[in-house]
């Protein structure tokens, strides 16, 4: 029966655009023009996207361009992110492995060095923290040029509708689209410069910012500096975690909000916090079968109504949102399961079971308290790491925040860094959500404006005075929200000896704690050994958990120069597109 | 714990833990001498974890380009201790506990004009006539030999003996070896000070105070720092250079290949990946002061790579790093004792000094075991700057 789920959703606000013919591996399948080629083959059942160092087959991870699973060859030319790359008619998608074959030289353009660009402000990332800067610093006159590496500008929370599909009935979109739309539309009205598929590869300087959009290589050297680059989800090690159709809430809710296609038709949620309660309540209204919803939180006790009360005072409407999912999923009769995690997933070319296990205060699953699911499709969501390699890499100050290693940017209020002209605003600071990053944008946009010595609008100073009053009521939203979700700190501890932990290169806990074993204290002597952190994600997976895995000694700071240094590509960049 | 308590007692103490130090404290633990190393940071944590890997013997015109003839003429001379050097790691090979994954296919250094195929064949020459096996092959030859080098390319030298190995594993390898055969490691813990004894150093780091009778300083780029506290001048120069990673690739390039002219050194490593190097110019981060790599050296360094191999315009560039190299004013290396300083050895390198590694340490370790030496190092003695 589930399997008459279309995996196309329907929308009366939209409209599907033209369909295009590709293929894959040879095979022709169809798309819609405008849709990523990962969202093309998702809708044809295809997870397994091609074998990676281990051997084993990957498919969609993180679905926003940082873990670079999804790669693919596209017209003879490899690693493309299927996450990010749009499908176009004649293509052909081929699966690659760990090696990649080149193609034939192309003739060469001439190298040039490229351009510099002087924006007065520099806006890296048009999520809302990053938009909402952009609109201020703008309303007050200043010369705002925004890049974000994906198709569409509004990031993980505002995430638009893809050119794949028109919209038809705007007023029919649900209110965090509408809320970007709204936000994107005056931006562009104010004459900010949108640039998107920019991919920042190198934070040399504030004045030396290095990016590629569409092979062309730009260098802006901005007055100002504004990074919002947001957060990944961190990763949790189980076995069977690499399996095609085992990926992060946020790849699979851009598939569902940006193309309108399912990622499975029985899914498992399990997780952390209230994203994967939000994505379960959507793909429910998708007509999805969710099996269950698991968190690693216990269930919400009397105690709690206190956090409860202070979370509804500050933010009543996240709170009616977050009933609202609950109401919608005990209607469908989903399953929420606490104190639990999934500790296992299961099948050979895609996850076809998982198992999920109640687990004790530390996180340890519980012998003889687990159960096995059949489903096709398992979302992760255990909450989210800083995306802060430029910061890093502009040499800005951090400090360790939560007791796991987890970097976070020392920044004022207005969002200034410790490198001058350089602001550092948004999730990738302090992980507060949307609504306090667009506060803070708000803030930090007329700074900027003031520190440019621009004249800054009457209204200004209420607009201020309002978004630091709203910036402190979801300040306080997120420490109950946290309070209500409070949950203990799960890393390595679903792991076996034979589990990935490097997910790019393929290492093993086992490869890890032979390296430590045989005398390495560092992630840098851990990645000298066993290519741990290595890859083509630099570490954005593996390094916490390495961390995680280090002895702790007393006398190794773990600070902003612990970890793996930030360096340059800060994404892969392609040779022809640099030289 | 009080710095001024003595934590260890040893014969020899090697300080650094990068491929000089661990082939150093290699072999004299093999010849039964008792050795520890103290290290600031982890093993390989220095240049030996930076370094391209390279296995490496022509003399290279582009680093040659500003000497007069008696400096090329004294450091040809050097021609045989590499070949020497290349022994050395082929039978460390068999003999380290892991793979270092050394693979000798071969060096290929490219001329694109007529001019520099003059400098290769003069270079030929002089190689020759110190008994390296190296030739010159004309443009036809190389599409044969290499057909992944550019069409233009119009002739390159070829000397069949070079290659490379895993620098990171390597220095690993020759640690866990040095640890096998008995030596003692201390990580983590910086030297502060070196002063006499009675009989021989005092070495004082935070974890406390080494006492040995015979000192190494072995430091790699903190070589000159360390034997200054110990009142000996190092005449070394400094520069900071980068190295850069491609994606894994199916096999295409076999060989280790040179440019005659241009920075570039590139190969693929066992993994797949092309790594591209040459001693391009990198940079300290403002901030921390830690080697940092620089946009127009990637550029740059990437524009070279991709005139002599095309085919990787299609490769990405995954990594890159920044490491220190250090420079003797003769390009050799300074080695054994001090002859101003009773029980105080020394072994530091020229840029090229994974390739001399193993054997630098061998001879140190000959010298302070008082076995008979493999190699006259009579031309490495500190006192040639001095005297």
């Amino acid at each position: 029966m589930t399997n008459s789920v279309a995996l196309r959703v329907d929308d009366s606000a939209l409209r599907a655009g033209p369909r295009v013919a590709f293929t894959f591996d040879g095979a022709p399948l169809h798309g819609l023009q405008g849709e990523t080629i990962a969202a093309a083959l998702a809708v044809a059942g295809i997870a397994a996207l091609g074998a990676r160092r281990d051997g084993t087959q990957r498919g969609l991870w993180c679905g926003m361009g940082v873990c670079q699973e999804c790669i693919v060859t596209v017209d003879g030319m490899p690693s493309r992110r299927a996450c990010m790359t749009l499908i176009a008619a004649g293509m052909a998608v081929t699966t690659q492995g760990y090696a990649v074959s080149l193609p034939e030289p192309s003739a060469r353009s001439t190298f040039s060095t490229p351009a510099v660009q002087q924006p007065q402000l520099l806006v890296v990332g048009a999520g809302p923290a990053g938009l909402a800067a952009a609109r201020a610093a703008a309303l007050c006159g200043v010369k705002v040029t925004v890049i974000d590496e994906r198709a569409a500008p509004g990031g993980q929370y505002f995430k638009q509708v893809a050119k794949s599909h028109n919209v038809v009935a705007a007023e029919r979109l649900d209110a965090q689209v509408r809320a970007g739309r709204d936000l994107i539309a005056e931006v562009e009205r104010l004459g900010v410069t949108v640039l998107r598929e920019a991919t920042l590869w190198g934070a040399f300087g504030v004045k030396e910012i290095a990016v590629a959009i569409d092979g062309v290589q730009h260098v802006f050297a901005p007055d100002r500096l504004l990074v919002a680059p947001g957060v990944y989800e961190r990763g949790v090690p189980v076995p069977g975690w690499t399996l095609p159709g085992y990926m992060t809430t946020g790849a699979a809710q851009t598939l569902l909000r940006a193309y309108r296609v399912l990622p499975g038709r029985r899914v498992l949620v399990a997780g952390n916090g209230p994203l994967n309660l939000q994505f379960a309540a959507e793909l429910v209204a998708a007509g999805v079968d969710v099996v269950a919803v698991v968190d690693a939180a216990a269930a919400p006790r009397m105690r709690d109504i206190a956090w409860l009360l202070r979370a509804a005072t500050s933010a009543p409407g996240l709170i009616c949102d977050g009933l609202r999912y609950r109401a919608r999923l005990r209607r469908a009769g989903v399953p929420l399961i606490h104190s639990s995690a999934v500790i296992a997933a299961h099948g050979e070319v895609r996850v076809d079971a998982c198992t999920v296990a109640r687990i004790d205060a530390a996180g340890r699953p519980i012998e003889g308290r687990s159960r096995r699911y059949a489903v096709d499709t398992v979302c992760v969501g255990y909450g989210f790491l800083p995306s802060n390699e430029i910061p890093r890499a502009l040499g800005c100050r951090h400090a360790v925040h939560d007791g796991r290693g987890t970097l976070s940017t020392l920044v004022d209020g207005d969002g200034l860094s410790s490198v001058a002209g350089t602001y550092v605003i948004g999730d990738v600071v302090a992980l507060a959500g949307a609504h306090a990053a667009r506060c803070q944008g708000t803030i930090t946009g007329y700074a900027v404006a003031r520190s440019l010595g621009q004249p800054l609008p009457a209204s200004v100073a209420r607009e201020q005075r309002d978004a630091r009053r709203a910036l402190s009521r979801h300040l306080a939203f997120q420490r109950a929200l946290w309070h209500l979700f409070a949950a203990p700190a799960l890393d390595l501890q679903f792991a076996t000896t034979e589990t990935i932990v490097c997910r790019c290169e393929g290492v093993t806990r086992a490869d890890i704690d032979h390296a430590l074993a045989s005398g390495a204290t560092t992630s840098g002597a851990v990645k000298r050994r066993t290519r741990a952190g290595m890859g083509r994600c630099q570490g954005r997976y593996c390094a916490p958990l390495v961390t995680a895995m280090l002895p702790a000694a007393a006398d190794s700071p773990r600070d902003e120069l612990s970890g793996l240094a930030p360096r340059a590509p800060v994404k892969p960049i392609r040779i022809g597109d640099l030289a | 714990m009080h710095s001024d308590d003595v934590v260890a007692d040893t014969d020899a103490l090697v300080i650094g833990a990068g491929i000089y130090g661990c082939a150093t404290a290699y072999f004299l633990a093999r010849f039964g001498v008792e050795t520890m190393v103290v290290d600031s940071g982890d093993v390989g944590a220095g240049a030996s974890g930076a370094n391209a890997g390279n296995l490496h013997l022509q003399l290279s015109p582009f680093s040659l380009a500003n000497k007069n003839p008696e400096w090329i003429a004294e450091f040809a001379a050097t021609l045989p201790f590499f070949m020497a050097a290349l022994a050395l790691w082929k039978r460390l090979e068999g003999e380290l506990d892991c793979d270092i994954e050394r693979r000798c296919p071969g060096g290929i250094m490219v001329a694109e004009n007529e001019h520099q195929v003059t400098l290769l064949r003069e270079k030929v020459a002089l190689e020759r006539a110190h008994g390296l096996s190296v030739e010159m092959v004309d443009g036809t030859g190389l599409r044969r030999l290499a057909p992944y080098i550019a069409p233009h390319v119009l002739a390159a030298s070829y000397c069949p003996d070079e290659g490379m190995a895993n620098a990171l594993l390597a220095v690993v390898g020759l640690a866990n070896g040095a640890r096998a055969a008995g030596a003692r490691m201390m990580l983590d813990a910086a030297v502060e000070g070196i002063t006499p004894d009675s009989a021989g150093w005092c070495v004082y780091t935070p974890r406390g105070r080494i006492r040995c009778r015979r000192l190494v300083i072995a430091a790699g780029s903190s070589s000159a720092a360390l034997a200054a506290l110990a009142g000996v001048k190092l005449p070394l120069s400094h520069r900071v250079i980068q190295m850069i990673a491609t994606e894994a690739c199916t096999p295409f390039i076999d060989h280790l290949v040179y440019h005659a002219e241009s920075r570039l050194t590139l190969k693929q490593v066992a993994n797949g990946n092309v790594l591209i190097g040459g001693g391009w110019e990198a940079a300290r981060d403002p901030v921390f002061g830690k080697p940092a790599v620089i946009a127009d050296s990637i550029r740059s360094s990437l524009a070279v790579a991709r005139t002599i191999v095309p085919r990787l315009a299609g490769a990405s560039v995954i990594r890159t790093w920044a490491g220190p190299n250090i420079y003797t004013p003769d390009g050799r290396p300074i080695l054994g004792p001090v002859r101003s300083h009773p029980r105080l050895f020394v072994a530091v390198c020229n840029t090229y000094g994974f390739t001399l590694g193993p054997l630098c340490g061998l001879l140190v370790a000959e010298a302070i075991a008082q076995r008979p030496a493999s190699y006259d190092l009579a031309p490495f003695a500190l006192e040639r700057f001095t005297q």
